[in-house]
C-alpha cells in the first residue's frame, strides 16, 4: 500500500526544479483538535434543536462556518508559495548534506504564513519570510556513494486556528554526488612493487565513524610543531576544522607516498566498496601531496593531470566522480541509489 | 554566504505556552462565566476565581501547579457545590454549572497547548449554554465579541516562529468571526429547523411576574419592575387604553389575608365548551352566536410572551378564538415534543388560556378577543358557583354586617356593585403602592374602615369579598391592564407595572361581568397608565429605569420605543424563526419548503457567502489602506508646496503638482536625475490606481520632495547671501 501511495503520489506530484503550491500538491485534513471542533459544533447543534433555542443554533453555525473558512485560510497558507530547494554538490558518504530552502514569492502583504518545513522523521523547521534568508533543513545522511536525491519535502501548516493541516509533498529535481568515503588504509592486492608497503597503517577503516570522523583515519598523526612541512599537514581534516596536524610518517620524509602513477580499482583489496574507498583516500592523498596520479577504473581511465592547480581539482572531482558512479558490472548508473 | 540561515527547529517552542494567552484567556473565562453568575453559588464563583488566582501565580512562578490530590480535592469541592445547589443529576442549569466549573478546573491544570485547547473548547461551549438564559440582541454581541476572543487564543496557541503581538491575535480572531458571518446567516435562514430529537431536561427558570398566590402588597412589587411581561402585536386596529384588560390568572381562594388560585386550577382544562365560541371560528365549528349580533368589538392579535416559568397566558379580556398557533412557538423545549395537533394549552374555566407546561422561553400565540361586551354564558354551573362564592367563615365579620345592610337596599347586583363603589368614592380612600400592613386576621375589614388606603388589589379583594359575603359569585382576577403602544412596529408593550387586579361578578342575565374598583378610587390609573396614579411619594419608591418610564420622561421616550422595537423585531426575526416562520419566510422563493430544495439554497447561499468573506479582508484592506496611502502622498505634496512657497517658488494658479515640482526644478538647476525620478513618483502615486499604490511608493516620493525642497533652501541661501 506505502508503495502504491509512492506511486500515486510521484504521479501527480513530480519531481520539479522549482514547486509552487497549489490545489494540485496541496492536501487539507483536520487534525485531532479540529475533529474535536467539529464534534463540539455538533453537540451545540443538536442542543440547539432539543431546547429549540435559536442562539445556540447559531452558535453552532458560527463555529461551523468558521471551520468552513479555516481550511481557505489553512490553504492559503501553503497556496502560491515558490520554493527552491539548495544544497551542496558533493559530499562523502556518511557527512550530512544540510539542504536549505527559499521562498520566492512575495506573499500578499496582510497574509502572515506560518509555514513548517521538515524531512519526514525529523523535526521541521520555519519557512522564513521571503527575502530573509532560507531556511535550512534538519541534515541529511547519505550513507552511500552515488547520486543522492533528497526524500519528498514535508511543508504544513496549521495556522490559523490549528483545526486543520495543510500539507504538501514536494519532490525536488536535484540530486547530490555522494563520493565514497574515504579509506586512507592502502593494501595493494597485487604487490608486484615490494618497496610499496602493505597498509599504511594497518588500521582499517570504521565506517560507522566516518561520518566527520576522524580523518586522519589510516595515517598515524600528531599535532602540528613549528618547522614541519607544509606538505605534511592534513589540510583536509584542517579544512574540516580539525587542528592542524602532521603524518608521522611523513612530516620528515614525502617518500613514505608510494609514487605509483597509476590507482587501479584491480590492484586494490577489498570487496567493491571497500576498494572504492581506498581508491578514494589514495587519491586524496595523492592530491594533498601534488603527486600526480591516474584512475584505472576497470574500463574506466582517467589519465594524470600535471597542470596548474585548478586543473588538478578538477581533476581530483573527475576521479572521485568516476569513484562515486562506479557500477562494477559496468551497468548504467542508475539515479535513485540513494532515495529515502 | 551572508545569509541568515533560520535554523530554529519548529518543536521546541511547541508545548510552552505565552504568558499573554494565558492571561488572555483567564480575562476571557471571566467575562464568559459572568453571565452566567446568577446560576453559579457564591462558592462556585469563589472556586472559580480561584483557579484564575492560581493560574495567575503560576504564571508569575510563586507556585507550582497543583499536585494530584489537590486536583481531586478541587474536582470534588465543584462537583459537591453543584450538587449542593441542585440534587438533580441532568438539568440544564446543573450541566451549565458544571461546564462552567470545568472551564475553571481546567485553566489551573492545563500545561500544555493541548490542554489550553480543551479549555477553550470548553469554553466555546459555555457560551453556547449561555444562550439558553438569555437571548438579547446586546446579549448576543457581548457573547460574539466573547467569541471572537476565544478565537483569538485558539491563534496565539498556535505555535509560531515569532511571538506575535496581542493586538493581532486579537484582530485576527474578530477577522475570523466577522469573516464567518455571511456563512452563519446563510445557515441560520436555510438549514432545516427539526423537531428535538429527545426530550431534554428544563431550566429551573425562577419564578417571575404574577404567582398563583397573591397577599396585597405584591402587586407593589410587581409594580416597581419594568421587566417586560410580553408584548401584543394587533392585526388591525388596537383597543383604547382603557379597554386593556389583560387576563392571566383567577384568585378564587380566600386564605388568611392571601387570595390563591387553588379551586381553579384544580379543576384542570375546562370541555371544549366552556369558552364562548364564535361562529367564524374553525376550530369550533359548533358555533353559537355570529359576531355580529353581540355588542362589543373584537381584536385579533398575537402575543409574544416572554418566559416566566409559570404556566399563565394572558388573555384580552374575552378570548373567543383557540386560534393558538401549532406550531409557531418561539424556543421552548416544549415546542413539537408533543405530537401535531395535540393540544398545549387549553381553556380554564375562567375563560383563561394555561400552557401545560411552564413558559421558558419566548412564546408565541394567536388569539381573537372580544371587548367591550359582558361574557355571555348560558348558566352558572352548581361547582362554579360554589367555587366564587366561597369564604372563610370567621373572616371580617364587621365589612359582611356593613356588606349586608347594603345588599338589602340594593338588592340587584349591579345596583348593589354600583352602591360600593359609590361608597369606594364618597369615603377617603387613597391609591398608594405603600399601604399600612394589614393584619392576617379581618384584613380586609381593617382596610375597609381603618386604614382605606391601598392600590388595585385591596380595592378588588375587597370587593370580591363583599359581593361573596352578600351571595354573588364573584372572582378575584389577576393580570395586566394598559401596557404601552410602541408607534414604530404598532405593537403594546406590557411591562410588569402594568399588573393589576380587578373583579368580575356573576350577574344573571349578562354573565360574568368586569367591574374594576380602582377606579372609584384612581381612574387615571386605567385612563392614562400607572404612572398617572402615582403620588410624589410612591414616585420616589420607584428607582431607575422603571421610575423614569413611569414618570414619563418625555425625551426618553423616543429611544425607549426604538430599543423595544429593536428588542421586537429580534424576538420575531431571530429568536421566533421555527419551522413556521423558515416556511412562511422562504416559501416565497422555494415554493414549497422541501428539504431538497432547502439543501440546494443552503449550499448556493454557502458558496456565495464563503466566497464574500475571502473577498471581505481584500477590500477592506484596498479601502482603507490605499486611500491612506494616496492621502499621505497628496500631504508629502503639500509640506513641500509650503517650503517651495517660502522660498519664493509658490504654486501658481491651476498648476498641477508635478508641473510645480517641474518648475522649481528647472528654475533652480537641479541635477535632472533627481527631479525626473520626483517627478515620475508623483505621478504614478497620484494618479496611479488606487490598487498599485504602495506605502514604499510614498514613502520614496517623500525622501525625493525632501531632496528637492533641501536643494531648493540651498539655491535660496546661495542667491541670497551676495
Amino acid at each position: 500500500l506505502r508503495a502504491r501511495l509512492d506511486r500515486w503520489l510521484d504521479e501527480r506530484v513530480p519531481a520539479t526544479p522549482t514547486v509552487t503550491l497549489s490545489q494540485r500538491n496541496v492536501f487539507i485534513f483536520p487534525t485531532p483538535t479540529g475533529f474535536g471542533f467539529a464534534g463540539l459544533c455538533l453537540l451545540i447543534l443538536i442542543g440547539g434543536i432539543n431546547y429549540q433555542s435559536s442562539m445556540v443554533l447559531g452558535v453552532a453555525f458560527l463555529l461551523g462556518s468558521v471551520f468552513v473558512l479555516t481550511i481557505i485560510h489553512t490553504f492559503q497558507q501553503l497556496s502560491g508559495l515558490a520554493l527552491v530547494l539548495d544544497g551542496p554538490a558533493r559530499v562523502f558518504a556518511g557527512e550530512p548534506i544540510v539542504f536549505r530552502l527559499h521562498n520566492l514569492r512575495l506573499p500578499p502583504p496582510d497574509r502572515r504564513r506560518v509555514v513548517r518545513a521538515g524531512w519526514p522523521g525529523s523535526p521541521p523547521v520555519w519557512l522564513p519570510e521571503p527575502g530573509a534568508g532560507k531556511a535550512s533543513l534538519p541534515p541529511l545522511q547519505a550513507r552511500r556513494r552515488g547520486r543522492f536525491r533528497p526524500p519528498r519535502l514535508r511543508i504544513e501548516s496549521r495556522y490559523p486556528l490549528g483545526l486543520l493541516r495543510a500539507w504538501a509533498l514536494p519532490a525536488f529535481d536535484l540530486s547530490v554526488l555522494v563520493w565514497p568515503t574515504p579509506d586512507f588504509a592502502l593494501t595493494w592486492q597485487n604487490a608486484a612493487d615490494d618497496s610499496v608497503p602493505v597498509g599504511v597503517s594497518g588500521q582499517s577503516m570504521n565506517p560507522s565513524r566516518s561520518n566527520s570522523g576522524d580523518p586522519t583515519d589510516g595515517t598515524d598523526a600528531r599535532p602540528f610543531r613549528p618547522g614541519d612541512r607544509p606538505r605534511a599537514v592534513l589540510w583536509r581534516a584542517w579544512a574540516r576544522g580539525w587542528p592542524m596536524l602532521v603524518r608521522k610518517a611523513d612530516a620528515g620524509s614525502v617518500a613514505a607516498v608510494p609514487e605509483t602513477e597509476w590507482l587501479d580499482f584491480d590492484r586494490v583489496q577489498g570487496d567493491v566498496e571497500q576498494r572504492l574507498s581506498r581508491l578514494a583516500g589514495q587519491a586524496l592523498l595523492r592530491h594533498d601531496r601534488g603527486v600526480p596520479f591516474g584512475l584505472r577504473l576497470k574500463t574506466q581511465v582517467i589519465p594524470p593531470e600535471r597542470g596548474a592547480a585548478v586543473l588538478r581539482q578538477a581533476h581530483l572531482s573527475q576521479v572521485m566522480d568516476a569513484l562515486a558512479t562506479f557500477r562494477p558490472l559496468g551497468e548504467n548508473l542508475s539515479e535513485d541509489s540513494a532515495r529515502g | 554566504v551572508a545569509e541568515s540561515s533560520i535554523s530554529v527547529s519548529a518543536t521546541d517552542t511547541r508545548d510552552r505556552i505565552p504568558r499573554s494567552t494565558i492571561r488572555l484567556l483567564l480575562l476571557l473565562h471571566l467575562c464568559i462565566v459572568a453571565p452566567l453568575a446568577g446560576l453559579l453559588s457564591p462558592w462556585l464563583i469563589a472556586l472559580s476565581l480561584i483557579c484564575v488566582a492560581w493560574r495567575l501565580a503560576i504564571e508569575a512562578g510563586r507556585v507550582g501547579y497543583p499536585g494530584r490530590p489537590a486536583k481531586a480535592l478541587f474536582v470534588l469541592a465543584a462537583v459537591g457545590m453543584v450538587v449542593a445547589i441542585a440534587p438533580v443529576p441532568l438539568s440544564l442549569d446543573t450541566a451549565a454549572r458544571l461546564l462552567a466549573v470545568t472551564f475553571a478546573l481546567k485553566l489551573i491544570e492545563a500545561r500544555h497547548r493541548s490542554d489550553m485547547l480543551v479549555a477553550v473548547l470548553l469554553g466555546y461551549f459555555v457560551i453556547a449554554s449561555g444562550f439558553l438564559f438569555e437571548q438579547s440582541p446586546v446579549f448576543t454581541g457581548y457573547q460574539l465579541l466573547m467569541l471572537a476572543g476565544l478565537t483569538a487564543t485558539l491563534v496565539a496557541l498556535q505555535p509560531t516562529a515569532d511571538i506575535q503581538p496581542m493586538r493581532a491575535q486579537l484582530g485576527m480572531g474578530l477577522m475570523l468571526i466577522a469573516q464567518a458571518l455571511p456563512l452563519t446567516l446563510a445557515e441560520f435562514i436555510f438549514f432545516p429547523r427539526v423537531a428535538p430529537l429527545w426530550s431534554v431536561p428544563v431550566p429551573g427558570l425562577s419564578v417571575t411576574g404574577l404567582r398563583e398566590q397573591m397577599t396585597p402588597g405584591e402587586v407593589a412589587e410587581l409594580a416597581r419592575s419594568d421587566a417586560l411581561a410580553f408584548r401584543a402585536v394587533f392585526e388591525s386596529e388596537v383597543p383604547a387604553q382603557r379597554d386593556r384588560y389583560w387576563r392571566a390568572l383567577v384568585y378564587s381562594d380566600f386564605q388568611a389575608g392571601t387570595w390563591a388560585v387553588g379551586a381553579e386550577a384544580a379543576q384542570g382544562p375546562a370541555s371544549a365548551a366552556s369558552p364562548p365560541v364564535d361562529a367564524a371560528d374553525p376550530f369550533n365549528p359548533v358555533g353559537q352566536r355570529a359576531d355580529q349580533d353581540q355588542p362589543g368589538r373584537t381584536f385579533d392579535y398575537e402575543i409574544w410572551l416572554e418566559p416566566h416559568a409559570s404556566t399563565w397566558l394572558p388573555v384580552l379580556e374575552q378570548p373567543l378564538v383557540s386560534a393558538v398557533s401549532r406550531d409557531g412557538m418561539g424556543r421552548s423545549p416544549l415546542a413539537g415534543r408533543l405530537g401535531a395537533g395535540a393540544p398545549r394549552r387549553s381553556f380554564t374555566p375562567s375563560a383563561l388560556l394555561r400552557a401545560e407546561e411552564p413558559v421558558l422561553g419566548v412564546l408565541r400565540y394567536a388569539l381573537r378577543s372580544r371587548v367591550g361586551a359582558d361574557r355571555q354564558e348560558p348558566a352558572l354551573t352548581a361547582q362554579m358557583r360554589g367555587i366564587n362564592l366561597r369564604l372563610p367563615d370567621q373572616e371580617s365579620p364587621r365589612l359582611r354586617a356593613w356588606a349586608a345592610r347594603i345588599k338589602a337596599e340594593f338588592p340587584m347586583p349591579q345596583a348593589f356593585v354600583e352602591r360600593v363603589l359609590l361608597n369606594i368614592r364618597a369615603e377617603r380612600f387613597h391609591y398608594t403602592l405603600n399601604p399600612p400592613a394589614l393584619p392576617r386576621e379581618h384584613s380586609i375589614d381593617t382596610f375597609w374602615f381603618e386604614t382605606r388606603r391601598g392600590f388595585c388589589t385591596h380595592y378588588a379583594g375587597a370587593l370580591v369579598f363583599i359581593l361573596r359575603s352578600v351571595g354573588i359569585p364573584a372572582r378575584l382576577v389577576g393580570g395586566f391592564q394598559g401596557g404601552e403602544l410602541n408607534p414604530l412596529t404598532r405593537h403594546v408593550v406590557v411591562r410588569d407595572y402594568d399588573a393589576h387586579a380587578w373583579v368580575e361578578y356573576w350577574a344573571p342575565g349578562s354573565g360574568w361581568t368586569r367591574v374594576d374598583p380602582t377606579t372609584a378610587v384612581a381612574p387615571e390609573r386605567i385612563e392614562q397608565g400607572p404612572q398617572a396614579a402615582l403620588s410624589p411619594a410612591d414616585r420616589a419608591t420607584i428607582s431607575g429605569i422603571a421610575g423614569a418610564r413611569l414618570a414619563g420622561l418625555v425625551a426618553l421616550e423616543p429611544w425607549i420605543n426604538w430599543i423595544d422595537s429593536i428588542d421586537h423585531r429580534w424576538n420575531v426575526w431571530v429568536l421566533g424563526y421555527d419551522t413556521r416562520a423558515q416556511n412562511d419566510f422562504l416559501s416565497p422563493w422555494l415554493g414549497a419548503v422541501t428539504p431538497g430544495r432547502l439543501a440546494l439554497a443552503l449550499t448556493l447561499a454557502g458558496v456565495l457567502a464563503v466566497l464574500v468573506a475571502v473577498a471581505f479582508p481584500r477590500v477592506l484592506r484596498t479601502r482603507m489602506t490605499v486611500r491612506l496611502d494616496q492621502a499621505r502622498a497628496i500631504k508629502t505634496y503639500l509640506v513641500f508646496a509650503r517650503r517651495a512657497g517660502r522660498c519664493g517658488w509658490p504654486p501658481l494658479a491651476g498648476e498641477t503638482p508635478a508641473a510645480h515640482v517641474q518648475r522649481v526644478a528647472r528654475g533652480i538647476d537641479l541635477n535632472d536625475r533627481i527631479a525626473k525620478t520626483s517627478i515620475a513618483t508623483l505621478q504614478r502615486v497620484l494618479y496611479a490606481p488606487t490598487a498599485d499604490v504602495h506605502a514604499a511608493d510614498v514613502a520614496a516620493l517623500r525622501r525625493m520632495l525632501c531632496r528637492v525642497s533641501g536643494r531648493l533652501l540651498v539655491h535660496r541661501l546661495k542667491t541670497s547671501t551676495p
